[in-house]
């Protein structure tokens, strides 16, 4: 159990058989009164923000959560195959459970998968990833300008926005939490 | 974080412009025991007990400098660091600095006048705005503090599209609980913006340690906002000795139907009220005001070190 008290950011907590993470912790107390913690939890299953207002001093459940490291091997039908790096044990995901993070999926990454009660249910990207430009738009020589963008297609299938000096085949670094361009890849 | 420089420099000048003042308006300085016997008895300050059966670290200096005032002492202030427990948070730690003060001779509104001269002057502030607690629950949430029942604290959560708390829904919940909720989770963070704002006439079951308006039975009790923060607390202080040992009874009763240890009550206190002089007292947090000062929304960047 966890007490009001020991609440802060990312903390992994269990509320109506629920597992949450706490976005965001404000402890609030009038002069003489009775204090009170307004967070903010995502829902790690589905991934919406709900507020909550608990008294203070308050116990909650520790969300049975756990983390893995795994590397990614390849998709399976619409399943995704991981296999952790100590064991070897491999674990697979649908393409619903990683919401938007198949986009940057590349074969052999290292993720961060998290169980809920012994079962994978989402995962952590590293914030940034390299990958192919399989097709966009030829580039214009001597174009430099960074402010007009074009849409460009991803190995795995992701559509990001790309300056126009960007040509087909480049390998690019992107931000996976925005999905944003960021530069050419260096190597 | 900010550089070491600025908060140093602010508290520094902040002490002693206060110190200016206080003398020039003939308070005298004092210093109370920071460990007690007694600490303050109330139903949501939790004090740090050093040993199982006490002392105490105590959480405001109100009852020995209560006891100075009944000996004779004239009007008198302190600077000191208090200690609640649990109380940490964005605006909240547990050991903090207050200043107290009490003018001797003073009601409620002469202590409204020395408190907003002493904003003027020596935090530089504008001059305060004054009104009602009941006005408040008026203008901001259409009802009347003094008759808020259940249904009606739940409508107006609801109405905002938010769910009441759980802890504050049964027939066992006090009416200052939710008053309080309401207060702080929708009116304070409005109050003050411009000027601040001196909140009086409190409903009678939050008076603690204020006398009642023998006309309209409400609690001379006022509390000062500014930019949204709580920042101080004063009373036209109760001299009745029975109605204080009453209050203080019925506050071990609620500590112990929630669950919390009872407190030992303050004797020596409750005998002083005897010879108490008339007068008002107010309690304010130091760190808020420089909060406000620095223009900062983090009680630590106030502080020297910060571990």
């Amino acid at each position: 159990m966890y007490n009001t008290n020991e609440f802060k950011k990312g903390l992994r907590i269990e509320m109506d058989g629920v597992p949450y993470t706490i976005v965001e912790n404000q402890f609030v107390k009038p002069g003489k009164g009775q204090a009170f913690n307004r967070v903010k939890i995502k829902n790690l299953l589905n991934g919406n923000v709900i507020e909550r207002t608990l008294k203070s001093g308050e116990k909650v459940d520790k969300a049975d959560v756990i983390e893995r490291e795994m590397q990614y091997l390849y998709p399976e039908g619409d399943k995704y195959v991981f296999m952790d790096t100590g064991n070897y044990e491999q674990t697979e995901m649908s393409k619903e459970q990683l919401g938007e993070e198949w986009k940057w999926l590349l074969e052999q990454m290292l993720v961060q998968v998290i169980f809920y009660k012994g079962q994978p249910i989402t995962l952590t990207l590293p914030n940034f990833v390299e990958m192919e430009i399989t097709y966009c738009e030829p580039g214009l020589k001597g174009d430099t300008a960074t402010n007009t963008l074009k849409p460009a297609t991803m190995s795995t299938g992701a559509q990001v926005m790309v300056p126009l000096f960007i040509t087909q085949g480049e390998r690019i670094r992107v931000d996976t939490r925005t999905g944003e361009y960021m530069e050419r890849a260096k190597s | 974080m900010r550089p070491v420089g600025p908060q140093l420099m602010a508290r520094a000048g902040l002490l002693a412009r206060l110190r200016q003042f206080m003398a020039k308006a003939g308070l005298l300085e004092v210093e109370t025991s920071l460990m007690v016997a007694h600490p303050a008895l109330e139903p949501h300050i939790e004090p740090f007990a050093i040993g199982p059966q006490g002392p105490y670290l105590n959480s405001s200096p109100e009852y020995a400098m209560k006891r100075l005032l009944a000996k004779g002492s004239g009007s008198i202030y302190q600077i000191c660091k208090s200690f609640r427990k649990e109380e940490q948070g964005q605006r909240h730690r547990s050991e903090f600095t207050l200043l107290e003060y009490y003018v001797v001779g003073a009601d409620l509104a002469g202590l409204m006048d020395f408190t907003d001269q002493l904003q003027q002057t020596v935090f530089n502030w504008p001059k305060a705005e004054r009104v009602a607690y009941g006005e408040l629950f008026k203008a901001h949430l259409g009802l009347d503090p003094l008759s808020l029942n259940e249904a009606q604290f739940l409508n107006l959560i609801n109405k905002r599209g938010e769910s009441a708390p759980s802890f504050l829904l049964g027939a066992a919940v006090s009416q200052e609980d939710r008053l309080d909720f309401l207060f702080s989770s929708y009116i304070e963070p409005h109050l003050g913006e411009v000027s601040p704002v001196f909140v009086f006439h409190y409903p009678p079951f939050m008076a603690a340690l204020a006398r009642l308006d023998p006309l309209t039975g409400q609690a001379c009790r006022f509390e000062v906002f500014y930019k949204g923060l709580e920042l101080g607390n004063g009373y036209f202080e109760l001299k009745q000795r029975a109605e204080q040992r009453n209050r203080f009874d019925l506050v071990n009763q609620k500590r112990l139907e929630r669950g919390d240890l009872a407190l030992p009550l303050d004797e020596p206190l409750l005998s002083a009220l005897d010879t108490l002089p008339d007068c008002a007292g107010l309690a304010m947090g130091l760190d808020r005001v420089l909060m406000i000062e620095l223009g900062s929304d983090d009680i630590r960047e106030t502080l020297a070190i910060n571990d």
